[in-house]
Parts: C-alpha cells; sequence; structure tokens
C-alpha cells in the first residue's frame, strides 16, 4: 500500500467490528467434550456398556438355561461348550455368571433409581424451605443415617424371607439419605444464588424457582451421587448373597455365585474367578465414569 | 403521599437475627441491617444510595423489592403500602418494581438461553400471547441496549461481563417497570465497561421516564448518575443531599470523610487535598456504639454524641442530616 | 542513578486448552530506588501477570515465561535456581495481594507468621525477633500492636489483615514492594488509610513500590511513573504529570474520561471506550487498539506501532505520533 494511504482516518463504516462471543455449546454437549478427555471414565462407559449387553442379549444366545442342570457333566473345567466351565450341578456357569448380571445390575439400577427419587424430593424440600422444616427433615436423615443397613436388612429377615424385595426395601431405606443431604446442600447454595433472587424479584412462584432454577442447576452432583450409587448398591447385595441374605437358588446373582464358588475353591477356581471378575469390573468402570462425570460437570471448571 | 413521589420509604427497619447451634433461640441477638430510615424517592429522578461494608444499603434494596420481609415499618409505593402486602399480592406489583444486581455472573441463570431469560418475566406476568410475540418483544429489547438479537438462543457464559449486565437489564425491562432499584450494577465491570452501562441507564431513563434507585459504594459514580444523594453508615441515614452538594457541601464529618476518601484522577489537585484520614475500622454490627453512630471514628464528638442518637432534620432545602453539629 | 529492577522484553504466555493465550507480549520498563511506579489497566491486560512473572510466581503449567530478562539488583531473576529465589522472595522483593485473607495461613497467629519470616531472612536471635515484630506492626500504625501479636487472621478486620501483609512485606526491607491491586478489596475510608501509608512507608523504609491497579486515581496519588497497559502492552509510559495531564494514546484518553470525577463541576455524560479488548489467543497484527479507536488510521491494522517519545521519559505506541500522521488531538476535559 502507498505510504499516503496508509495514514487515512478509516472511517466507523469500513471498521468491520468483530463481536466478542465464544461458540455456543450447550450444557451436555460441553459436559460430553470434557468427558470424552477423560480415557479412564470412557473405558468405563465401554465397560459398563458391554456388561449391560451381555445381561440382556446373553442368555438369549446361551445355549443352556441359568437353571438347566446336568448331572452327567457337573464341575467341567473351562472349554469351548462352557466358557466358564459348569458347577456343581452342572450347569453352564457362563450363562449363570450373565442371567446374575441381570439381578445385580437390576439392582444397582432400581436401587439408585429409588434413591434418586426420594433423595431429590426430600432433599429438594428440606434445602428450599429451609428453617425449622429443614431442621426436623435433616435430624430424621440423620437418624436413619446412624443405623448399620445390615441391621435393618437382619431386622427385615425377621419378617420377610430372603430374597430381592428385602434388598430392594433395605436399600431403599437407607440409601437415599446420601443423596437427600447432596441435594439440600445443593438447593441451599442455589437458593441464595443472585439468579434465584432475580427471579423471585420478576414474581416468580416458589415451584417456578424450585423447578425451572433450583433442579437443573443441580443436575450435575445429582447425576454423579446417582452413578456413584450403582456400584454401592451392586456390591451391597452382593456382600448380602454372598452372606445367604439375599437371592437364594436356583436364582442367581454375582454375589451367590461367588458364595458358591468359594466352596470348592482349590479345585474349580474359576466358579469363584468369574463372577469375582465381573463384579470387580463394573466396580471399576461405575468409579471411573462417576469420577469422570463429577470433573465433566462441575460448573466451575466451565469457563 | 405527595404527588410526585414514587416511592415514600417510612421508618424501615430490618433486623436480621443471629442463630448459633441448632437450638439456638431466634430471639437472642439481632443485626440491626437497616435500623428506622426514611426517605422519599420523586417519579423519573434517580436517587443514589451510598455506604460502605455494614451500612445495610444492599438490605434497603432488598427489603423494598421484598426480598426480605420488613421488621417494621413502610414502603409506600405508589400509593401502596408494599411492605405489608401477601408475597401472591406482591408478585403483581413485581411487575412496575424491578431490580438489577451486582455480579453480571451469579445473576443470570446458567442452564437457560438468553431468550429463556428475558421472557421469563413475560411468561410470569401473561404479556403477549404467544411464544413469538414475546419472542420477537426480547429481539426488540436486546436491540434497544445494544446487543445482537441473533443471539437470542446463546447461553450467559458465551458473553462478556458487561454484556451479561445489559441482558440482566434487558430482563427487568421486559415487563416495563416503572422504577428500578440497581444493586452495584457496574462495581464488577471494567472502567471502560462501567461508562458504556451508565450511559444506557441514562439514555433509558431519559426514554421511558424510569425511576432509579442506585446503590453503590462509588461516591464518584453516584454522584454522577444521581440527583438526590443519601449517605448511609451502619444502617442509618447519615445525610441527604441534592447530589451537587454532597460534594461541595458535605455536613456531615461521614460525608466529608467519605469524599476525601476518594481518590481524583489527578496528580496536581491529589497532591494539594487536604485528606480527612478517619481513625480506626467501621464498627460491628452487632455491639453498635451508642449515641451516635459515627461517633467512635469522628473527631467533633461531644458528649451528646455518645449518649443519645442524633435525628435526621433539615437544614436546607433538601439537604438533611443526622448531626448535633448542626443541631444545637 | 542505577535502576534497581530492569525487565526487559518480558513475555509470558498460558498454553490453555483453547490456545496459547499472549498475557504478556514483550514489555520493557525500569524501576529506580525509592521511587513508586503505577501499573494501570482493565482486566486481562497482563498487569497481575507482569507483577507474578517479577517475582517468578507463575506456575508451569498452564503460565510459563517464554521470553525476556529480569534483572533485580544485578540478578538474573529468570536464571536464578528455585531455591535461591525462595530466599529473594520476601528479602529483596515482597508483594502484597488483593485478599490478604487468603495470604495469611488461618491457623497461625499473626505473631508467629511474622517471626517466621524474619527467621528465614534475617540473623535476629529471638528475643530481637518479636522486639522487631511489634516495632514493624507499630510502623503500619497498628493500635496495639501487643495485642495483634497473639490474633489469628480473621479475628482482624480486612483493612487489619492488609496493613499487617504490608508490614510483613517490608519486614526485611526488601528492595522492591510490588502491590497487587491492595485495595480493591477495602471499603474506601480503608483504602485511603492504606494509601496514605504507602506512601508515609515509602518514604521511611527506602523501598520502591509497583502498584498494579485497574482505578486510574488510585496512582494519581502516590506514583511518580505510570505504565499504562492494554492487551499485554505496555501502550503508554511516563511520569504522572505526561499522563494524566497530557496523555498521548487514545486508550488512555479513554480511560481518564470514563470515570466521572468526584470534583466535577457540571454533570455531563461519560465518554466511553465502544467494544472489548482482544482476544489474546490470537491478537491483532497491528495495534490491539485499532477495533475501538476513534483515531484509526489504515496502518494500525497493518502494522503495531513502534516507541515513540514525544517527552523525555514518555513513551507511547501510537501511529498517530508518526510524523506523516494527521493531527489529532484529544477532545476537550
Amino acid at each position: 500500500m502507498e505510504e499516503e494511504k496508509l495514514f487515512e482516518k478509516i472511517s466507523k463504516e469500513e471498521l468491520e467490528i468483530k463481536e466478542f462471543v465464544r461458540p455456543s455449546i450447550g450444557y451436555w454437549a460441553d459436559a460430553w467434550r470434557r468427558l470424552k478427555m477423560n480415557r479412564l471414565a470412557i473405558a468405563g462407559l465401554v465397560m459398563i456398556s458391554i456388561v449391560i449387553l451381555l445381561a440382556i442379549f446373553g442368555p438369549m444366545f446361551s445355549p443352556y438355561g441359568y437353571d438347566e442342570t446336568n448331572l452327567n457333566n457337573v464341575y467341567a473345567p473351562i472349554s469351548r461348550e462352557h466358557w466358564f466351565g459348569t458347577d456343581e450341578l452342572g450347569r453352564d456357569e457362563f450363562t449363570r455368571v450373565l442371567y446374575g448380571a441381570r439381578i445385580s445390575l437390576a439392582v444397582g439400577f432400581v436401587a439408585s433409581f429409588i434413591n434418586l427419587i426420594i433423595g431429590v424430593i426430600y432433599g429438594g424440600i428440606s434445602g428450599f424451605l429451609g428453617g425449622k422444616t429443614d431442621n426436623i427433615m435433616m435430624r430424621i436423615v440423620d437418624i436413619l443415617y446412624s443405623i448399620p443397613t445390615l441391621l435393618i436388612v437382619i431386622l427385615l429377615m425377621v419378617v420377610l424371607k430372603p430374597g430381592l424385595t428385602n434388598i430392594f426395601i433395605a436399600l431403599g431405606i437407607s440409601y437415599w439419605v446420601g443423596m437427600a443431604r447432596i441435594v439440600r446442600g445443593q438447593t441451599l447454595s442455589l437458593k441464595e444464588q443472585e439468579f434465584t433472587l432475580a427471579a423471585r424479584t420478576l414474581g416468580a412462584s416458589r415451584t417456578r424457582i424450585l423447578i425451572r432454577h433450583i433442579v437443573p442447576n443441580a443436575i450435575g452432583p445429582i447425576v454423579v451421587t446417582a452413578t456413584l450409587l450403582i456400584p454401592n448398591a451392586i456390591f451391597f447385595e452382593s456382600f448380602l448373597s454372598f452372606i445367604g441374605l439375599g437371592v437364594s437358588a436356583p436364582m442367581a446373582s454375582w454375589g451367590s455365585l461367588a458364595s458358591d464358588g468359594i466352596r470348592g475353591f482349590q479345585s474349580h477356581p474359576n466358579l469363584l474367578f468369574a463372577p469375582a471378575l465381573f463384579i470387580s469390573v463394573s466396580m471399576l468402570s461405575f468409579n471411573f465414569l462417576g469420577d469422570g462425570l463429577r470433573d465433566a460437570l462441575d460448573p466451575r471448571l466451565r469457563k | 403521599m405527595s404527588e410526585d413521589n414514587i416511592l415514600e420509604v417510612h421508618n424501615l427497619k430490618k433486623y436480621f437475627p443471629i442463630r448459633s447451634g441448632i437450638f439456638a433461640s431466634t430471639k437472642g441477638v439481632m443485626v440491626k441491617a437497616v435500623d428506622d430510615i426514611s426517605f422519599n424517592v420523586k417519579r423519573g429522578e434517580t436517587v443514589g444510595l451510598v455506604g460502605e461494608t455494614g451500612s445495610g444499603k444492599t438490605t434497603v434494596g432488598r427489603t423494598i423489592i421484598r426480598l426480605y420481609d420488613p421488621t417494621e415499618g413502610q414502603v409506600i409505593f405508589e400509593g401502596i403500602d408494599i411492605a405489608s402486602l401477601s408475597e401472591k399480592e406482591m408478585n403483581k406489583v413485581r411487575r412496575r418494581l424491578q431490580m438489577i444486581f451486582q455480579d453480571p455472573y451469579a445473576s443470570l441463570d446458567p442452564r437457560l438461553t438468553v431468550e429463556e431469560i428475558v421472557t421469563e418475566p413475560m411468561e410470569i406476568h401473561n404479556l403477549y400471547n404467544t411464544k413469538q410475540e414475546r419472542r420477537e418483544r426480547a429481539a426488540y429489547i436486546l436491540n434497544l441496549l445494544g446487543l445482537n438479537p441473533e443471539h437470542l438462543s446463546r447461553f450467559p457464559h458465551e458473553f462478556s461481563g458487561g454484556q451479561r449486565q445489559r441482558i440482566g437489564l434487558a430482563r427487568a425491562l421486559a415487563v416495563e417497570p416503572e422504577f428500578i432499584i440497581c444493586d452495584e450494577p457496574v462495581s464488577a465491570l471494567d472502567v471502560s465497561i462501567q461508562a458504556q452501562i451508565i450511559n444506557t441507564f441514562e439514555d433509558l431513563q431519559d426514554e421511558f421516564n424510569l425511576t432509579y434507585l442506585f446503590i453503590s459504594h462509588d461516591l464518584a459514580m453516584v454522584k454522577h448518575i444521581s440527583d438526590e444523594v443519601i449517605v448511609m453508615y451502619l444502617g442509618k441515614i447519615m445525610e441527604i443531599a441534592p447530589s451537587k452538594e454532597i460534594y461541595d457541601k458535605p455536613l456531615h464529618p461521614y460525608t466529608q470523610a467519605l469524599n476525601s476518601a476518594v481518590p481524583i484522577p489527578d496528580p496536581v489537585v491529589e497532591k494539594k487535598r487536604e485528606r480527612i484520614i478517619l481513625e480506626g475500622d467501621i464498627s460491628s454490627n452487632i455491639n453498635l456504639p451508642t449515641g451516635c453512630r459515627f461517633n467512635p471514628r469522628c473527631k467533633y464528638t461531644m458528649n451528646i454524641c455518645k449518649e443519645k442518637e442524633p435525628q435526621l432534620l433539615e437544614v436546607s432545602a433538601g439537604h438533611k442530616v443526622a448531626c448535633y453539629l448542626y443541631n444545637k | 542513578m542505577q535502576p534497581v529492577l530492569k525487565v526487559r522484553n518480558l513475555k509470558t504466555q498460558f498454553f490453555t486448552y483453547s490456545g496459547v493465550v499472549q498475557a504478556v507480549r514483550g514489555i520493557d520498563f525500569d524501576v529506580y530506588p525509592a521511587e513508586a511506579v503505577g501499573i494501570v489497566g482493565e482486566s486481562g491486560c497482563g498487569k497481575s501477570v507482569t507483577g507474578l512473572s517479577i517475582m517468578r510466581l507463575i506456575t508451569y503449567p498452564p503460565g510459563k515465561i517464554v521470553q525476556g530478562e529480569i534483572n533485580l539488583d544485578g540478578i538474573d531473576i529468570l536464571n536464578t535456581p528455585e531455591k535461591e529465589m525462595q530466599k529473594i522472595r520476601g528479602g529483596k522483593i515482597s508483594m502484597i495481594f488483593q485478599d490478604p485473607m487468603t495470604s495469611l495461613n488461618p491457623a497461625l497467629t499473626i505473631g508467629y507468621q511474622m517471626s517466621e519470616m524474619l527467621r528465614l531472612h534475617t540473623n535476629l536471635k529471638n528475643n530481637e525477633i518479636k522486639e522487631r515484630v511489634i516495632e514493624l506492626l507499630n510502623l503500619v500504625r497498628i493500635k496495639s500492636p501487643e495485642e495483634v501479636y497473639k490474633q489469628y487472621p480473621h479475628q482482624l478486620s480486612g483493612g487489619m489483615r492488609q496493613r499487617v501483609m504490608i508490614a510483613m512485606a517490608i519486614s526485611c526491607e526488601p528492595k522492591i514492594i510490588i502491590a497487587d491491586e491492595p485495595t480493591t478489596s477495602v471499603d474506601v475510608t480503608i483504602q485511603a488509610q492504606i494509601l496514605y501509608l504507602l506512601h508515609d512507608l515509602k518514604e521511611r523504609v527506602n523501598s520502591s513500590i509497583i502498584l498494579i491497579t485497574h482505578n486510574l486515581a488510585v496512582v494519581a496519588g502516590l506514583c511518580s511513573r505510570i505504565l499504562v497497559m492494554y492487551a499485554g502492552l505496555v501502550i503508554e509510559e511516563g511520569s504522572d504529570f505526561q499522563i494524566f495531564e497530557n496523555p498521548k494514546h487514545p486508550y488512555t484518553w479513554g480511560l481518564l474520561k470514563s470515570v466521572p470525577r468526584i470534583d466535577q463541576e457540571e454533570k455531563e455524560k461519560l465518554s466511553t471506550i465502544a467494544g472489548l479488548p482482544p482476544d489474546l489467543i490470537s491478537p491483532p497484527k497491528g495495534c490491539p487498539f485499532s477495533l475501538r479507536c476513534d483515531y484509526a488510521m489504515r496502518i494500525c491494522f497493518e502494522q503495531l506501532p513502534p516507541y515513540f517519545e514525544p517527552e523525555k521519559g514518555h513513551r507511547v505506541i501510537c501511529w498517530l505520533l508518526d510524523k506523516r500522521a494527521p493531527a489529532a488531538t484529544r477532545s476537550k476535559k
């Protein structure tokens, strides 16, 4: 350019003012982007998906039934026909582990879902109303928290027979308190945020504030807590079944399979390792995913 | 109630209980955040409310709009005592009475788009019939405030501080209010952006005949934007004066010290200025000094100042002060 | 007179997910003994990063000083081992932060924290240390130093904590005190106390002060030389008189006129600077202020201007000072 022109004043019209805006990206898209960067969490997610798919479809393709005994072929070793061998009644261990996965995962998801519903409603009301109501509701939570879950199960045994219902009730009574505490804490702090105050000055009703502003903003910690509750519930069910308080034969869960397997542990270790492997892998996977979600959904990291 | 007054505050008190422990009674110690204040705001004017930490200026704003329920007193807005309205009735008044918050990052719900934020008040008050009409109205307001209406579908975190404060302003304007309480609306922004927002406030006032209660710790800014300035200290009004007189003829020793503490961007003036440096810190709200609340830091303290609280009295037209120096 | 601090071509960058943020893009300045220098600018201009770079407190990742030279009283700061740096920090150079609460340890008494500092940097004996701490607390005008000595940070008010921080900063008679927004989180009457104290101390302890702030008015009373920063560059440097009475850069003009002055007689509209500062991940190749500038010429978008020196000690990065540029004057006050 010629030198004289360089020092010409530029008119306003010539200036194309570039607007400063960051690329539009929604909350979940942004969280997914961050989750994808976390390799362990993604590995966890993949493993969980595989286990779930196996639990749903595996038994359909298996030539054996979970309770189909074959006394001619007891304690069969690992082979092409029986991937994990057979047990003392000749039942296919692989089929039983997949079937057990249905029970164990169902316990995990259902327990987590029940706790999610009770915990969010209870914690949300407690935190939102505040004051005396909050005080009373939280003391109840403290009391429930102080009763060992195992004690509840044993007490329930007096009334009911061992079985799935028993486990669901026990988990339902005791596990939601953690969720309720987290939701209450979130609600208490969100209630004081300026955007909630702003909604009040606009004339918004309490219900509207709770549904539109508080719950959506608390969803991150809720999702994380619910995710981390699943492995907890699975582990608790396995533990109960292992000590004989859970599901009974011929039904199977990972815990009861492990319990059966431990009897012949020295001669047939495959019967213990198969369910144990599934328990450990799913435990780790859910925990990795939960931690990953915690980082991905943390609003402080969102800039 | 005088015709020109859009708002009259009479003997407003807001006390907060201090609770410690679960079973502690709420009747114990009180923080007297706002302690018996009265003032009027004329329609179409801007009244500035200035004070330091613990002065109660934010509490005044929040009590007027009923984010807090007043402990005592009346708040008469357009002839109605809104301090005694039920939550439901108050929500209707909120269409005409709005508020802007300090922190442009915290005052917008991060999960909603700009459109949802700006149309929410219209939904609440059932203005406009369809979503489309509300969207058009929102776009119109954004345009008015110098924001690009194409950004309706974006989220708050995609904007800068100044832009966010405009979105907050758009939300308040959505219901076409008459009175806006601005609580430190620019103190979180950079100076060059502050000027943009302040000018927008002034333009809107001219266009829609808005009335502002402008709350801030920045005396220079308050003096600039206001017609009248109220100086608060520890929950009490120390002085009310036309904005010109607040710097030229400050009466209360606290106002004088406050003026002197504001630095002036001019080294020549700054070096010549006589400084009043206040000793000590602001007293605590819990153990208030007896008598005048300013007496422990005041250099003119007399015996009476420690015994009885001075009344806020008019000393010249539109200029009131609560100090025994002017009340003999 | 030899400068006590020399900064040359300092570049500090932050390596973030979205890209490399060029926070400081090559700045030079000197600080002379017993002088107060103000660094003024808006958020994101690089003023705080400059302060932290001089202290070598930039942590990697994400931050890194990528180029430049910092010479403090003969010591090459950028090539000093971390062990040595620990002795220099608090000894030869000290820093006061915006929030004194986070820079004091809440679990230890004021007396303990101050003594610890003296024990690390001086050869004083135990009984002398307490005496010195009390003396320092007196120096920053704390009324009952014996009492404060035994107190914990949360028992003090914001203003008092900031005084304690200042007492700690001057305790080893450093060559330079860097104060980063020391009055931003306190009330105006307390701000006046602190500024008065800094002014008073500068004369008495013979240290240089670098005052970093967003508030132009704050530096007017205290600093004799001022650096205006914008988008990682010092866009104008001069004496207090040159910057406030005879500024040359349109950004400085805008900054001065966009804040209301309390002593202003008649009410008039504030002048604004349109737009926003540039994104420092990909800063413009020309003058960073060009897009917001009312006087912008073609060249401003093409080339970063060099430093012009209209007067001794007054440096400006702006093409308006070039002989070929049309005359432009600041619109009336």
